[in-house]
This record gives C-alpha cells, structure tokens and sequence, in this order.
C-alpha cells in the first residue's frame, strides 16, 4: 500500500467525458447515391444529396433531393412477361423529388473496430412532405401515347445509421420510403387514341417507392467549443 | 431483338454506373480522411498507456454455442414471395470469428402479379407453351429450403444508447458461405422424349438443388448475457425460372423462345433476404475479457 501510495499518478480519465461528436448548431451536407428496394418492375437509382441543420443535438431541419432522371431501368422480366403472356404491367418513371424533413437521433453509441479502434455512430428517424416528379412508360399503347412528367405530392419516413469516422466525417446508410399517389397508364386503349384525357387509369394508387441511400456526411464547422472543461 | 439488346446493355451500364459510383464514395472516404487514422482518440499516455480499446469486456461470443430461432423475408419478388422459418446454429471459437450453418424452410405466397396472369391471361395457342391452363400459381418456382454453411466475421463491437436511457451491447458481422436452396421450378419438357410444353402436366413442378454464393451484414443486440436480437441481410445470387416461362434458347443470341422449357430459361437474379432472429448462447454467461 505505502508502495502505491508513491506512485507518480499521471491521471487522465475524466470525471465528465466529452461527447465525442457534437451536432448541435452544425450543418450536415450528405451527398449519396440511392438504390431502389421495392420496385420488381422498374428500378430508381438515383444521385442525391441531404442538407440539414441541428437545431439541437437531437434535432435537425433540412432538405434532400433525388435526380432520377435519365437513369430509370426498365426489367427486362417486363419484356419476357409480356411476351410469354401477353400481358402488360403499367409502368412509371421519375424524373426527380425533393423533401423537406426532420431528422431526430434517439440512439447513439460506440463500435471498437477489431478491438482496436473506436468509432461512434448514431441512428436516427427522418420524415418530412415534398414533391416527386413523375411519368406512366407507356406499355399499353407506346405508338400514341407519350406522357408528360407531373409533380405529386409525397410525404417521406425513413431510418438511418451513421458511422462517424472522425468528428466531421461519417458514412450514412438510410432506407426511405417515398409514399405518393400515382396515376398509371389507362389499361384500355380509346376509340380516339390520341385524346390525352384517355391515357390515364380513373384511379389513383398509393405507391411506396423504397430506397437505400448510401453516402458520406459531412458536418460544418469541422471543430467546436466545449461549454464545459473535461 | 434490338430492344432485347438495347435493354441488357442499358442494365449493364446501369449496373456499371452504381458499382462506380459505390467506389468513388469509397475511395473518397479514403482520400479525404487524413493518413493518421482519426477515430476517437486513445490516451496513449498516462494510466491508460498501451491499455486495451476496451477493459473488462463481455465476450458474447468467444466459446459459445448459439442457437438462434429465424424468421426471414424474400425481397423483390417477382412471381412469389417467400417467408422462411427456421434457425442457426452456431460455434464461435473467438469473439470475432465463427463457423455455423443457417437453414430455413419456405412458405410461399403469390405475388399480385401472379393473381393477375391467372385472372386475365389468355389461354390461347399464343400463350399455351407460357400460362397453364390451370392455376398459374401452380406453374412457379418456390423456394422451399435453404441450407446454408458459412463463416461470420465481427469486426464490430460496441454499445448504443436508446433515449440516454436505455443501453444495449451490440456487435455488427459479415457472412460468407455456400447456399444450397431446394427449388420447386417447372420441369424440363419440349425436348425429344419429353412432353410437350403445351401438355397440362407439363407445368407440373419439379424439384432441384440450386448452389449459390451467400453472403451479407448482421446486427446483433444483446438483450441479456445469454439473449440477443439480431436484424440480417443476406444476399442469394443464382439463376432460375420464376414463373416457368419459355424465353430463350433459340435465336443467333439464344434470346428468343424454343418452346422447350430447360436450364436455358432460368435467368439471374440476384435473390435478397431480410431476416430477424432470437439467440440463445451457451454456456449462458459470458467470459470477460482482462
């Protein structure tokens, strides 16, 4: 004991530690590429990019949006599909969408990497309401029918988890769920087919359009001040 | 034929487009990020000097067998969906590597495409090698089981905070292994000294043993020392007839039908699975780490 008692202490374990990532009063630019998680027939992926604002350590307001034009991938189970029975799906395809959203962390923690490393992570809940630009790829008579891209509302839910890799840097990987009303391509072809007002189904549908987004976080400023000392 | 072409070249540059630019986030991560590795910094003098990332750690993991009841979900389904039931069982030599097999059981359901065809496809010469001139559902493949060696690597350990309020050990895995899936898919027929494709019993099924790669990522959430929950991807890539239709094998590209129904028409995809599961270890309580 009196051995010990001698022992030179060179103490540095606080009695408050820091949070290692802050997110209060920063900004969150989130550029990422998503991939569509629930549409057989026609998949999405998309460029995009999130920016938000924490308004508290928990809390963040921004925006995100999705360019999906030029990169729509038509299955080619559709072509054989129709082949084989003569049947044809209606399809669609966006031309872009934008959201403005909340952001809300209730979970975060701390990974070792191979027992060496430690990095945090959080995950989070996002939602919020914007626009989905839209279009019917006309299977059921492509010859007359050529439709033109509409705007529809769309409300967006999704998870998140971000690994932080220093302070400012993280990789995201998120699963969102764009919900919208979409009107489809009439399935009867009219009298006049080149009356445009006879194109479109009578109803409307609901439509889950899924996707992962997988990207990079980038938080501004890179350092802060701690209110209080370790 | 143009269109058939025109289609798969676009998939592939599709593909293409997706696979770089997964790269370039990659290696931008790489880039951007300063040589010195930078995740939170380790005392490195002091007491804790040359101390291990983590004292006192429960090894969940390090010798224990883990049993693990297993509910998963086929993903873009075309034709029929599948839930599976079953479970792993599991030997962990150390906390980070194990060896095990997954093996599950298919319940099958159709899909609102598959209700369609058999409500409004016609039964005609044009469709009579394609669409059964019973229930279509009938003439589609299933997967009935999977039996799936594989190892699984946990490089990640760590705890979460639910709320600041609730905490939960955690770790994160990679798996890899051989899928061997029992498949019921239409049988062969239209070739000599079989039926015709246009005969009823030909769009009876069969059964067949596909062989795939598997692999995926893994989350597990330990609810005490000896349960945890755990959330899985995984990812089962092979080829085979879906809807038991007849859409190659003939053609300079073989890209047109030939009225017979063989291992040409199985086509790829890549086949993904969510799974859920409850694991129990044993011995029940873990080792702790020095």
């Amino acid at each position: 004991m009196k051995q010990q008692s001698v022992k030179d202490v060179k103490a540095e374990v606080y009695a408050v530690q820091q949070v290692y990532v802050y997110r209060r009063h920063r900004l969150e630019i989130e550029p990422y590429w998503g991939f569509t998680l629930n549409d057989q027939f026609v998949s999405h992926p998309a460029p995009g990019a999130s920016i938000n604002y924490y308004i508290t350590n928990v809390l963040a307001v921004g925006v995100n949006g999705n360019v999906y034009a030029g990169l729509n991938q038509d299955s080619d189970f559709n072509f054989e599909n129709r082949r084989a029975t003569r049947l044809a799906v209606p399809l669609t395809e966006y031309s872009w969408g934008a959201n403005a959203n909340f952001t809300y962390v209730p979970v975060y923690g701390k990974l070792a990497g191979l027992g060496d490393f430690i990095f945090s992570y959080d995950a989070y809940v996002v939602g919020g309401v914007g626009l989905i630009n839209t279009r019917p790829i006309a299977v059921i008579d492509p010859d007359n029918r050529n439709f033109d891209y509409k705007s529809k509302l769309d409300f967006d839910v999704g998870i998140g988890l971000r690994i932080f890799l220093n302070r400012w840097f993280a990789v995201n990987l998120e699963v969102r769920d764009y919900i919208y009303n979409e009107q489809l391509e009439s399935l009867t072809i009219a009298q006049d087919p080149t009356d445009k007002n006879t194109w479109y189904d009578d109803k409307t549908h609901i439509t889950n359009n899924v996707q992962a987004q997988l990207g990079v976080s980038i938080f501004f400023p890179f350092s802060w001040d701690y209110r209080l000392p370790k | 034929m143009t269109m058939t072409i025109s289609s798969v070249r676009k998939t592939l540059m599709n593909r293409a487009v997706n696979v770089a630019l997964v790269a370039v986030a990659a290696t931008a991560a790489v880039v951007v990020m300063p040589k010195t590795a930078q995740a939170q910094e380790i005392q490195l003098t002091g007491p804790l000097a040359g101390a291990p990332a983590v004292r006192d750690l429960r090894q969940y993991r390090k010798g224990r067998f883990e049993v693990a009841p297993v509910v998963a979900f086929t993903l873009l389904d075309e034709y029929e969906r599948t839930t599976l039931v079953g479970g792993r069982l599991q030997y962990n030599f150390t906390d980070w590597f194990a060896f095990g097999v997954w093996g599950t059981y298919g319940f099958s359901g159709e899909t609102d495409l598959t209700s369609q065809i058999n409500e409004n496809a016609g039964r005609n010469n044009r469709t009579a090698v394609n669409v059964s001139p019973g229930n279509f559902a009938d003439q589609t493949a299933k997967i009935k089981w999977i039996a799936n060696p594989q190892v699984e690597f946990t490089p990640f350990r760590g705890k979460l905070a639910l709320f600041n309020s609730i905490f939960v050990d955690t770790d994160a895995y990679i798996h890899a292994g051989v899928a061997f899936v029992g498949l019921d898919e239409r049988g062969d027929c239209g070739a000599k000294d079989q039926i015709s494709c246009t005969d009823p019993a030909s769009f009876n099924t069969a059964s067949r043993v596909a062989i795939a790669p598997s692999f995926g990522i893994g989350l597990n959430f330990y609810l005490t020392s000896f349960m945890s929950l755990g959330a899985e991807y995984r990812a089962l890539p092979f080829s085979w007839n879906r809807a038991g239709f007849d859409t190659k094998g003939s053609g300079s590209d073989n890209n047109f039908p030939d009225n017979k129904i063989d291992s040409q028409d199985q086509t790829f995809k890549f086949n993904q699975i969510i799974a859920i599961s409850l694991g129990f270890s044993f011995p029940t309580k873990p080792k702790i780490s020095p």
